[in-house]
């Protein structure tokens, strides 16, 4: 008996502790080990992975980054560039869906399902058939410009269009889930202020810029910062389509980083690299956050 | 170091045990000692069967080696009752599953395919080979039908790192020019193109892109180009490096090269040639859409195999032509290895000296495919032509890859440059970029 009650004497006390404790100590292992082992591993140079001993080198990976690494430079300017480009469209289109489907009509909930196909299919499977429309000699695109009487294109293997359309690609895929989050936020807005200006003679668009969207604005921001972070770390759709080329044009830092981890075999280069990586991500995400913070 | 110690502690073992055995005593700690290294009791011999039971995992690129020896190994898994899963992925996909798994460490890669001119120095480096010499040079783990001294000790060699045989050869390589009979000849010329402009020549008199038909193409997708684009500055007299191990191909030769290697792709090729490498490449050439090509000799059985190749009837093989200096020709090799991290090698070496001993080698090579032993020859259903071109090419041929550790590194940076030059961008400037890369690259490797 005193067993017992001192137990639930201890339960008691310690019930964060207990309910906590568990997932605290799984969380520590699966995301701040790696975190802290890769910052480790940036101040090293390590070759060969498990066989071989990490080499103790101190700052000379971040000194090699940021003085002589023209292709970081390229990669930064890259996944910024898409980043900005792609979460931007994704924004203007998701919320314009989100309003479009928010509407009574007839086949709303076969369209909502339809809307969402891109973002449920898988990203490889994607890649690989927008790589294989716009190749030049078997896609359909071109088939179709030669069709509409337009001169063919180069698509993917054009520079200065590869980039671009690896945005288009991101945009169609996941315009969706800003549209989704939108509309969750659309349907949980109350009617009074919409009845409001329409009594004080609003139109359409009027309501939906003075009324609709001030409204929405916080829910917008918070799937613009999820797609934010995912965009900056977008991998597989470039990896299939172009691998970073022609050249480095489509080179961002996700895949640059993973081409010196494991085409190179720079494990501690690419440490070095991750975490600067980490740094930006946090600052940007950070930065968004204030800036809805601010508003708010 | 230590392995050979090994081999030489597990000589004087085995010489030991039979001389006891000779003199009529079993001496148990010395027996334990060979049981623990898994061979079979004294007095035994060779025995295919000694790991009986046991599965290995074998990890390839998809290459026409490949496709040809798969369907031969379940002969090895009759022969010695072991299973073996095979695991084939696109070449790109291949090196980085095996990278990533190298690289962590796993143990369950036994067996691997390998390209020794671009992985062997930093694979050898990482720890990543098992040592086979001793169990090349152990008889109770070797055949003694394999023939060992068959395999040419100059391809060995081009095996060994820092003393350590890390990998035997599967499929020799030479570049080749692949060109259409039919074309040529209703074009009004009567053979190959010897020379460079003899090939832009015939490429210009048969291109006709309205027709999907292009005179000429080679690779041009960044970093596969590399192996390619060697005959061509060799041609012109340049290299890869000089004699201090610098960045050589920034000379006016290189950058002549260069410029007229993506010349004539972006002139005569497919447009978006950037995006084609020799995948996209042989899907059209085999559909009849490319005149003349340039690219490995592993290409030539998908070429003339009237299943997948509408021009297997008229698929003609040439040496490289000569550029303004020389004609210059050149290998690229496919091995096999043991992963030093594989917790069954000598099962694992039992399926590489199966991949690697006569009977295969013969079986393959009768269809083409040239492993690297001396004594056996193509079969008679190999083309004159191309035995003769391939004959003629290897005599002469140098290593396709630049000799430096970082090879991915650097191919990925003369990619970029031959990418400009295709583009038809300033090919002097991404040229010398590239060799300036290619010092920082290998410098910082060091």
């Amino acid at each position: 008996m005193g067993i017992i009650s001192r137990v639930s004497r201890f339960t008691d006390r310690h019930v964060l502790s207990i309910y906590v404790g568990p997932s605290l100590v799984l969380l520590g292992l699966v995301m701040a080990f790696p975190v802290v082992f890769t910052v480790y591993l940036s101040f090293h140079q390590w070759i060969g992975g498990a066989l071989r001993a990490p080499e103790f080198v101190g700052f000379e990976n971040y000194a090699r980054i940021f003085t002589e690494d023209e292709r970081f430079r390229g990669a930064i300017i890259n996944t910024i560039a898409l980043t900005a480009g792609a979460v931007a469209a994704q924004t203007v289109l998701g919320v314009a869906l989100a309003v479009f489907i928010h509407r009574e009509f007839a086949i709303r909930g076969i369209v909502r399902s339809i809307i969402l196909l891109p973002m449920i299919a898988t990203p490889v499977a994607i890649a690989l058939i927008w790589r294989l429309m716009f190749h030049p000699q078997l896609g359909a695109l071109n088939d179709l410009l030669e069709r509409l009487g337009f001169a063919p294109s180069d698509w993917l293997a054009n520079p200065n269009l590869a980039l671009l359309l690896v945005g288009v690609v991101d945009t169609w895929e996941w315009t969706p889930l800003i549209a989704l989050i939108t509309l969750a936020g659309l349907t949980a807005l109350p009617h009074d202020p919409f009845e409001a200006a329409a009594i004080d003679g609003a139109n359409a668009w009027q309501r939906f810029w003075y009324v609709t969207l001030p409204m929405v604005r916080p829910i917008v921001v918070v799937a613009v910062v999820f797609r934010l972070i995912e965009a900056l770390k977008t991998f597989d759709i470039i990896l299939i389509m172009t691998a970073g080329g022609p050249g480095f044009v489509t080179e961002t830092l996700n895949i640059y980083i993973y081409n010196t981890a494991f085409q190179y075999q720079k494990i501690g280069y690419s440490s070095a690299l991750l975490v600067v990586f980490f740094v930006l991500v946090l600052f940007i995400a950070s930065s968004m956050l204030s800036l809805r913070r601010s508003r708010g | 170091m230590q392995v050979s110690d090994k081999s030489i502690r597990r000589g004087a073992a085995l010489g030991l045990v039979s001389l006891m055995a000779l003199a009529g005593c079993t001496p148990a700690t010395v027996e334990a000692e060979v049981e623990t290294d898994g061979s079979a009791s004294v007095g035994a011999e060779f025995d295919w069967r000694a790991h009986e039971g046991e599965t290995i995992r074998f990890v390839a690129g998809l290459q026409p080696w490949q496709e040809a020896v798969v369907p031969l190994i379940a002969e090895f898994e009759d022969l010695t009752g072991i299973t073996v899963e095979v695991e084939a992925l696109p070449e790109d996909q291949f090196r980085q599953r095996l990278q990533v798994e190298l690289t962590a460490g796993s143990g369950d890669i036994d067996v691997f395919m390998t390209s020794v001119l671009q992985d062997g120095p930093r694979f050898a480096e990482s720890g990543w080979y098992a040592d086979l010499e001793p169990f090349v040079s152990d008889p109770l783990l070797t055949s003694p039908d394999y023939n060992f001294s068959d395999i040419s000790s100059s391809v060995l060699e081009g095996h060994t790192f820092n003393g350590v045989l890390s990998a035997l050869p599967i499929q020799l390589e030479v570049q080749m020019l692949y060109y259409r009979k039919d074309l040529l000849e209703a074009a009004g010329f009567d053979g190959p193109p010897s020379t460079y402009e003899e090939l832009e020549e015939m490429a210009a008199a048969v291109h006709d892109p309205a027709n999907d038909l292009y005179g000429f193409s080679s690779r041009g997708r960044g970093a596969a180009t590399v192996t390619q684009i060697t005959t061509f500055l060799r041609s012109y007299g340049a290299d890869y490096l000089d004699a201090d191990g610098k960045a050589a191909f920034a000379s006016d030769e290189g950058i002549e090269a260069i410029a007229e290697y993506g010349r004539l792709v972006r002139t005569y090729g497919p447009s978006g040639g950037v995006n084609n490498s020799w995948e996209e490449l042989l899907a059209l050439f085999q559909s009849g859409s490319i005149a003349l090509w340039s690219d490995n000799s592993g290409q030539a059985a998908a070429l003339r195999d009237p299943a997948t190749s509408s021009v297997a009837e008229v698929v003609g093989y040439a040496p490289m032509p000569a550029g303004p200096v020389t004609a210059a020709q050149s290998y690229f090799g496919w091995a096999a290895a043991v992963a030093e991290t594989s917790g069954k090698k000598e099962a694992a070496w039992l399926f590489l000296q199966w991949l690697t001993g006569p009977d295969v080698v013969s079986q393959l090579q009768e269809q083409g495919i040239p492993g690297g032993r001396v004594s056996i020859g193509f079969g008679p259903d190999v083309p004159e032509e191309f035995v003769t071109t391939f004959q003629t090419a290897l005599a002469d041929a140098t290593a396709q890859l630049p000799a430096v550790k970082p090879v991915p590194e650097v191919r990925d940076a003369i990619g970029a440059a031959v990418v400009s030059s295709i583009l038809g961008e300033d090919v002097p400037t991404a040229v010398r970029k590239a060799a300036e890369e290619f010092d920082r690259i290998v410098e910082s490797s060091e």
